[in-house]
């Protein structure tokens, strides 16, 4: 993911998915939007794995913590409203443009009900809506992942595959977010 | 080329007449007389004597360029055949001036005409691994010219070629474009080798190229972003195909040559012909091409 990243610097807007955008990149806002997002996502991505260790939460909570807010903070301030952006301006007509929506919007959604949850001191709602956030935010691994798997297996349209992963990418984590959730209750 | 022959052609013509006009407006009296007593026989014997009485034999002769023999051109990995344009450009006595273009390679020729058999063997300068020798022999009643070719190399992969040419006329034209028969749906395929048993292809749909037009409308985003990347090469080079360049790229000569009967190479550098519309469209599919090319099965968008 970091060299999906990397290929955009040094700044250039004519460069790898950029290259098929050219009817969008005139505009500054998607510019903006663009480099916000592939920066702190990033931030969030790696920020997220150490989040779910145990030990790390008990043991050193001031980790936890730190880490916690840079994810929470790269989220909610920057990642997710810039795909928003970019999600209004998607590849593949209207159905993948709603999915990349409804995925930044779930995505703000979920997060900032976890920061309620900490003011809350509510640490099991914390917990399970941390879960479905970063669910959503693996879905720039699983998309990536879907669509390497489908067309090395199906080789559709390069378009028909943009829009089935739009909605695969996160739609799947969610219902495994779920799962994870349901079975932590019965604990 | 072609066209400056033909404009010096015309112009000479326009000159000829011309020059009789002249004469004809300032006659003296003893010539209209002569004129008047001139029998029909005179006039039929000036008409034979014109010099270009050979010019309906003028023109670009287009077709298959097939190899004589089948040993060897697998191994050697040769085309077993080609679309040719054989142009013949100049017949001056007992000479004949033409040019050949085929799978990228423009070569000019000369050599003798017997213009009671019309038969003519022609050769090429020579300075150039594919140059040989053409005969032929010309018939104007069926618009046809047949004959053969030998490589002045014959380590060559197809050493020796034969041809039966049809007369065509060239002209750009942007209206020109891949034929789709609605009531039968079928899929091309592009090939890098004339090989039955080299497998590898790319499929690509007729129905959806057909539709499109690099030439005569501008492409939008939305027309070209779901095309495979075969799709996206043809709608390309369909813009080169009408301007009438010869493909060194096999994939696409193959496929034009076999599934494109207007084709006609006539040129091996078409970039000055290009219309703006066409070299922004070219820009365009370009673009997704790449991407199509890097990207498609890649981990990534």
């Amino acid at each position: 993911m970091f060299q999906i990243t990397i290929q955009y610097f040094p700044i250039d807007f004519d460069v790898a998915f950029l290259r098929i955008k050219q009817q969008y990149t005139h505009l500054t806002h998607y510019k903006i939007a663009f480099y916000i997002h592939v920066t702190f996502s990033v931030f969030s991505l790696f920020a997220g794995f150490t989040q779910f260790s145990k030990k790390i939460r008990t043991q050193f909570s001031k980790v936890h913590k730190v880490i916690g807010w840079i994810y929470l903070l790269s989220v909610l301030l920057f990642a997710a409203p810039s795909g928003l952006i970019l999600g209004y301006y998607a590849n593949g007509g209207f159905w993948s443009q709603l999915a990349f929506c409804i995925l930044a919007i779930g995505w703000f959604w979920f997060s900032l009900q976890a920061v309620r949850a900490l003011r809350q001191r509510n640490y099991t709602k914390h917990q399970f809506f941390m879960i479905r956030s970063f669910a959503l935010t693996l879905s720039a691994i699983t998309l990536r992942l879907w669509k390497y798997l489908i067309v090395l297996i199906f080789q559709p349209r390069p378009m028909d595959v943009y829009q089935i992963v739009a909605w695969l990418g996160w739609a799947l984590n969610l219902i495994v977010a779920e799962i994870i959730i349901i079975k932590y209750l019965k604990k | 080329m072609k066209k400056i022959i033909l404009l010096i052609i015309a112009i000479t013509i326009f000159s000829c007449k011309k020059e009789e006009k002249k004469h004809d407006v300032l006659p003296n009296k003893e010539e209209i007389n002569k004129a008047e007593t001139e029998t029909p026989d005179d006039v039929s014997k000036k008409q034979e004597t014109v010099p270009d009485s050979n010019s309906n034999l003028l023109g670009f002769y287009v077709g298959a360029f097939i190899t004589s023999s089948y040993e060897d051109v697998h191994k050697k990995k040769g085309s077993y055949h080609n679309r040719i344009n054989i142009s013949v450009d100049r017949i001056q006595n007992d000479s004949l001036y033409g040019h050949s273009v085929v799978a990228g390679n423009s070569r000019p020729f000369k050599g003798s005409f017997d213009k009671v058999t019309l038969f003519a063997k022609v050769t090429e300068p020579g300075d150039d691994k594919y140059d040989g020798v053409f005969e032929f022999t010309l018939y104007p009643e069926k618009n046809k010219i047949k004959g053969v070719w030998i490589a002045n190399n014959n380590q060559l992969a197809v050493p020796k070629r034969k041809y039966d040419l049809d007369k065509k006329e060239f002209e750009y034209n942007a209206g020109l474009n891949l034929h789709f028969d609605e009531e039968y749906d079928y899929n091309l395929s592009l090939h890098n080798s004339q090989d039955e048993e080299n497998g590898e292809f790319e499929s690509i749909d007729p129905s959806i190229i057909s539709k499109l037009n690099a030439s005569s409308q501008e492409l939008t985003n939305q027309d070209v972003e779901n095309l495979n990347k075969g799709e996206l090469e043809i709608l390309r080079n369909l813009i080169y195909a009408r301007h009438g360049y010869s493909f060194k790229n096999r994939k696409m000569r193959y496929f034009f040559d076999s599934a494109i009967d207007w084709y006609i190479p006539v040129s091996t550098d078409v970039r000055k012909e290009l219309t703006s519309l066409e070299n922004k469209n070219i820009e365009l599919i370009k673009r997704y091409e790449q991407h199509a090319k890097r990207y498609y099965d890649y981990f990534g968008r």
